[in-house]
């Protein structure tokens, strides 16, 4: 969690505290925006953390920051991988070169998913949210993120045979 | 099935200063591709006594105090006797300085063909700010022109 001290004097205009505050979201942001729109990932986190640091001055609960932050992030890979389907490259190559900690295979997988099934998998698999969570960060009732996630997780499975 | 997806990875340097850029009001962007590799400017980039006069004519000297980790305290001398302290980070492809009055930020990455450098810069003078933002943008670019020059003698 950010410190509240540090947040206070970031939403202040203290450019070394928006540093610090960027230091503790960027990689955050990242790994959310990397696992949902994998060709897309880093301009998705760029422009997640631009609409993050654009509004911070609007949080007043520090504890809140994290969640806030989350919801951005899904909504922005989500849109981002959207609008710039998966060209001709292949999922491999841009598993590659995007990096990370994520094998080459589970993000090939991935990569054959739609956003929305992956902003579910990246919400409940990687974040550990539960469904009702999950369901207020996507904007969707809680049984359509049950059967959207039951349908993930079997598409990921038949693409990983 | 609960799907493992761990990834480790993080913003480059220059879309971090696009970041700090847009949420920093007047702050000014400029970005200009180098052709040398990475270390040779960020070499030009993380000598900011020895160098940073020689790209910024506004500034006489500059004394560099390291602090904890990747922070730094910078005092700085301008050609016109006036006198400012930073407080500043510095680590690989990254820095960024700011003063009561002012903020520098200069960020690089490799790409094809060489070195992405970005300089970004503003006053922290509310009133100045919108007067100030064209000037930085020329100033930035006459700026980055004699940064590359630096490169290109360093590396003779």
């Amino acid at each position: 969690m950010v410190d509240p001290e540090l947040l206070r004097a970031a939403q202040g205009g203290d450019t070394m505290a928006m540093n610090d505050v960027l230091d503790e979201l960027s990689p955050y942001v990242f790994k959310i925006c990397g696992a949902i729109a994998p060709q897309h990932g880093p301009d998705a986190a760029q422009e997640t953390l631009i609409a993050v640091f654009r509004h911070l001055a609007g949080v007043r609960e520090p504890a809140a920051l994290r969640g806030w932050v989350r919801a951005i992030a899904v909504r922005e890979a989500v849109r981002m991988a959207k609008r710039n389907p998966p060209g001709r490259e292949a999922a491999g190559e841009r598993a590659a070169r995007d990096g990370g900690e994520l094998s080459v295979e589970v993000r090939d997988v991935l990569a054959r998913l739609s956003p929305e099934h992956r902003a579910v998998l990246v919400l409940r698999d990687l974040e550990g949210l539960d469904e009702e969570q999950a369901a207020a960060v996507l904007g969707l009732p809680r049984g359509t993120v049950k059967s959207r996630l039951h349908r993930a997780r079997l598409g990921f499975r038949k693409a990983w045979q | 099935m609960a799907v493992n997806m761990a990834v480790n990875d993080d913003l480059d340097p220059v879309r971090r200063l696009r970041v700090m850029a847009a949420a920093t009001p007047g702050c000014v962007v400029v970005e200009r591709v180098i052709a040398a590799p990475f270390e040779e400017v960020w070499a030009v980039a993380a000598d900011l006594e020895g160098e940073l006069p020689r790209y910024q004519p506004s500034v006489k000297t500059l004394r560099v105090t390291p602090g904890q980790g990747d922070r730094l305290e910078v005092v700085a001398l301008g050609r016109a006797g006036l006198c400012a302290s930073f407080a500043a980070v510095l680590r690989p492809g990254w820095c960024w300085m700011q003063s009561r009055t002012s903020v520098f930020g200069l960020a690089a990455v490799p790409v094809e063909g060489g070195t992405l450098l970005g300089r970004a810069g503003a006053t922290r003078r509310r009133g100045l700010r919108m007067l100030a933002a064209p000037l930085l943008r020329r100033a930035f670019a006459a700026e980055l022109d004699r940064f590359e020059s630096r490169v290109r003698q360093r590396a003779q």
